[in-house]
């Protein structure tokens, strides 16, 4: 499969939307994804066009290494943003990734338990054309 | 020391260098620049290199007014002054701080963790000129040779403490760095668009005698 990176970036940019709290953006533009916020925040992002290739050999290895930094660098822009720990209450869960089944799962969570995930992202939706 | 000479060709174009970091315990003076010809400037310092873009070409004047107004901030005394760290010994379970003219980065590694959080902070100094938030394009890092995920770039007040975390980092890896701070700056009256460049390299050294550990 060769993933089409732009694509991957406009997904994974309506999988993160759906689960960061009320106020806060993200969209995909310019081979990045962006954060805003209503409030307390200036813009961020993930650079994703310029970094795939740096998590490994494969696409795969890609997909997953982006989308941990992604979750990585959002959970840091949230809680900024908010000035709460996210997600979560206390202890900031490790942002996490795997691909099975066909597809890329991407949540947040530790000792195997999920505190917030995306819905998956199936690979066939990624592939260039 | 490693010295830079930049001239300028373009008439409204000033680049101006401040000394840039080092460790926290060494000493070094502040950075310089000279005025070589027309509104060409150079300057002699390390590592961070500050680039300023006026928006019109100046008078002899204004050049009169800019250039005393960056000699001020570039006589600064930095506090501890420093050159950037350039593939210096970082140990584990300490704070660096290598501060200049220009502001000041620090780095630190748990023993045996796998992350190192690094800031930078623009100083007061060069804040004092700077009329805009500033934009960082993120930092652009290599681990062990091997080019990682640039991170997040980042639009804030100019005092704000830019962060982030070389991840993953590990005991002994070398790490390079690069980054960009993009403003706008009034400097004499004159304003323009400023970049301003951070880059260094280590060793984000483990500890495995704490006898053996560098300060």
């Amino acid at each position: 499969m060769t993933v089409d990176v732009d694509r991957f970036t406009r997904v994974l940019a309506q999988r993160l939307a759906a689960i960061v709290p009320a106020g806060i953006h993200v969209e995909a533009g310019d081979g990045m994804l962006r954060y805003s916020a209503d409030e307390h925040a200036g813009p961020s992002g993930t650079h994703m066009r310029d970094n795939f290739g740096v998590y490994g050999e494969t696409d795969e290895d890609n997909l997953v290494g982006l989308a941990v930094q992604a979750l990585d660098e959002l959970q840091d822009y949230v809680s900024e943003a908010t000035r709460d720990p996210w997600p979560g209450a206390t202890r900031q869960p490790r942002p996490r990734a795997e691909i099975r089944d066909g597809a890329l799962y991407a949540w947040y969570g530790d000792d195997g338990a999920t505190v917030l995930g995306c819905a998956p992202i199936p690979l066939a939706d990624l592939a260039g054309r | 020391m490693i010295h830079k000479r930049i001239a300028c060709l373009l008439s409204c174009v000033f680049v101006v260098l401040f000394g840039a970091a080092v460790p926290a315990l060494a000493a070094s003076g502040p950075g310089q620049y000279t005025q070589v010809s027309g509104n060409a400037v150079t300057l002699d310092v390390p590592d961070a290199v500050l680039t300023v873009h006026f928006d019109k070409p100046m008078s002899a004047a204004a050049t009169a007014r800019a250039e005393s107004e960056l000699a001020r901030l570039a006589a600064v005394p930095a506090i501890p002054s420093a050159h950037g760290p350039k593939g210096a010994f970082l140990y584990c379970d300490h704070l660096y701080r290598f501060t200049d003219a220009d502001g000041s980065y620090t780095f630190q590694h748990k023993c045996g963790g796998t992350t190192g959080p690094w800031g930078y902070q623009l100083s007061k100094g060069l804040c004092s000129i700077v009329i805009s938030d500033v934009h960082e394009h993120g930092m652009a890092w290599h681990r062990n040779g091997k080019r990682q995920g640039t991170q997040s770039p980042h639009t804030k007040f100019c005092r704000y403490q830019f962060h982030g975390n070389y991840n993953p980092d590990h005991d002994y890896d070398f790490i390079s760095y690069s980054d960009t701070f993009t403003f706008r700056v009034d400097v004499g009256g004159e304003t323009g668009n400023a970049d301003l460049v951070i880059s260094g390299s280590f060793t984000s050294a483990g500890c495995q005698n704490r006898i053996a550990c560098g300060p």
